[in-house]
């Protein structure tokens, strides 16, 4: 894959992720498939191809380092740079004082902690539906002063097949009022609890 | 190497996966885990998502390359096929195994 690709890569993460669910569903669907053919029950099948299969958010995860990572990587370093340079102006005006943190966490002093302005509420998938998994996923994320949720991180997980992934895309369309400091706005680190319940 | 060191392929997943392909055949990831299996007779096992970014990684260094195309049963697949620098790592790779093999077995007819 050439630079160029790769590059591009970081505007169409969305089709690459479709790729990815392309190619890892093939592949656990063709488990199932074969598992049935050799006399297990469907419940039996789909539960021995999760196992084989292994922590699927973790593959999707290492894939996505392969394809997309070097680049942001890339992308990042330039982006440190020139945030180095505004810091940098910033500092020699304001006399030298320290640098503010990338982000700050709900218990730091004076930190008004962000809320939620538009929720979403996330996708059941079938397969979850049918394996009858509830519970809670707990996520980590910053939610910077666009009110976007980023950098989120599944930190404690429910189903890694399914429902994380569902977890993390429906924090991704939530929408916040940011976090406040001595009233500005500030990036702030927070953690969501999603309760998938079946009714 | 990833999770593939800590399954029972001892760190050999990509010259088990450039071996299988080198026959010349466009497979997709679930029939390069078949016949690992299957040619091992079931001694070497994996983690079957481990096979993914392994898979992508080698096709990132030049050694695979990939296609969308339809399976037997009708469904979108993603094939990869060994390049002419994958054929190269290959020779390198097993030349590397033979010498972990017989060092090994040296040590054992020491102890």
């Amino acid at each position: 894959m050439s630079l160029w690709t790769r590059f591009f890569n970081l505007f169409r993460t969305g089709s690459l992720e479709r790729e990815f669910d392309d190619e890892l569903r093939f592949h656990i669907e063709s488990r199932i498939a074969r598992n049935i053919q050799e006399g297990m029950t469907p419940e039996g099948a789909e539960e021995q191809a999760r196992r084989q299969f292994g922590n699927s958010s973790r593959t999707r995860r290492e894939m996505r380092e392969v394809r997309v990572m070097k680049t942001s990587i890339g992308v990042a370093v330039l982006a440190g740079l020139c945030l180095c340079l505004v810091a940098g102006a910033f500092v020699w005006r304001r006399g030298g004082e320290p640098l503010a943190p990338s982000y700050y966490k709900v218990s730091d002093e004076g930190v008004v902690p962000p809320s939620v302005v538009r929720e979403q509420k996330p996708n059941y998938t079938p397969e979850a539906m049918q394996a009858q998994i509830e519970g809670t996923v707990l996520m980590e994320c910053v939610v910077q002063t666009t009110g976007i949720c980023e950098d989120i991180q599944v930190a404690r997980s429910l189903d890694p097949m399914w429902l994380d992934e569902e977890a993390v895309k429906a924090v991704q369309a939530w929408r916040f009022s940011p976090g406040r400091r001595m009233g500005e706005p500030v990036p702030v680190m927070v953690n969501i609890e999603m309760r998938f319940t079946l009714r | 190497m990833g999770r593939a060191s800590s399954d029972r392929l001892f760190g050999t997943l990509d010259l088990l996966v450039l071996r299988i392909l080198a026959d010349g055949d466009l497979l997709h990831g679930f029939d390069i885990t078949d016949r690992i299996t299957q040619a091992s007779q079931e001694v070497l096992k994996m983690e079957e998502g481990s096979l993914y970014p392994a898979l992508h990684r080698m096709e990132e260094a030049k050694w695979l390359k990939s296609r969308w195309d339809v399976s037997n049963n009708n469904r979108r697949a993603r094939y990869y096929a060994i390049t002419a620098k994958g054929r190269k790592r290959l020779k390198e790779l097993e030349a590397d195994w033979a010498r972990h093999v017989d060092a090994v077995s040296r040590v054992l007819r020491l102890a």
